[in-house]
């Protein structure tokens, strides 16, 4: 079609593809007690609550100097 | 959030929360007993669509110390972001729950069940309300100053959630 002079569109195609392995199951609902141990578990949820993704809490409050320049951006 | 996760921001807000998630069920029946009556100013459009100044009622009248009424407030606002005055409180007990619960898979696990609150399939969630909860989630991370999710992750998670069920991938290498 591209080779014709045709419109196309990759963004479709790709949803079409990565869609294929969720067929019959993309808009249903799910009795989510069965997969609470799935969620708590998962490799994403594992990062976010890791130590190393979130770092100290030390680094994330604001001192004195933070505060003050903010203050002035803020000016 | 428990003391394992003392790195973040929400573990520390949570040590100073004194409202339990037997308070939040209480506010929640008090929302419900004012939408039964039909002159009632709560409940606007839909049954948990409540004004703000009517949910800060109802949390003073439930005995809610003013720290957690002042944080409730700020995740209120946080979600009202068309600036109506009112918005889904379920919305806003689902971001509170992130101070309020032990650990993660109690969090999932009331986050999940209050925005299932009310509807008809009791604990059936479809996955447009699973991201919601999650973006919420995120959102009040974000909020209070830990790191978070980009978008994409959080989708990534519900679409493997939903990959995870059933014998979708026998479908699609047939």
């Amino acid at each position: 079609m591209c080779y014709a002079g045709a419109e196309y569109c990759l963004l479709p195609i790709y949803c079409m593809f990565t869609s294929t392995p969720t067929i019959g199951k993309i808009d249903g609902v799910i009795y989510y007690p069965h997969y609470l141990e799935f969620l708590s578990t998962h490799p994403i949820i594992e990062l976010f609550t890791s130590a190393q993704f979130q770092g100290a809490i030390q680094d994330k409050l604001l001192d004195d100097k933070a505060l003050e320049r903010l203050v002035y951006f803020q000016k | 959030m428990g003391k394992a996760y003392s790195y973040f921001n929400v573990w520390a807000v949570s040590t100073i929360v004194y409202a339990s998630l037997d308070d939040i069920d209480e506010v929640f029946k008090a929302i419900e007993r004012q939408s039964q009556k039909k002159d009632s100013q709560v409940v606007v459009s839909l049954r948990y669509m409540v004004r703000r100044e009517c949910f800060i009622d109802i949390l003073r009248q439930r005995g809610f110390h003013p720290s957690d009424v002042d944080i409730l407030t700020n995740l209120f606002i946080l979600i009202d972001t068309r600036n109506f005055n009112e918005c889904d409180i379920r919305e806003v007990m689902v971001s509170f729950l992130l101070l309020v619960t032990k650990s993660v898979t109690q969090c999932f696990e009331m986050a999940l069940l209050t925005i299932s609150r009310g509807e008809d399939n009791d604990q059936y969630l479809d996955k447009k309300q699973i991201l919601r909860v999650f973006t919420l989630l995120n959102d009040t991370c974000y909020f209070f100053g830990d790191k978070y999710l980009h978008l994409d992750q959080v989708k990534d998670l519900v679409d493997s959630l939903y990959t995870s069920i059933g014998t979708a991938l026998v479908l699609c290498w047939c």
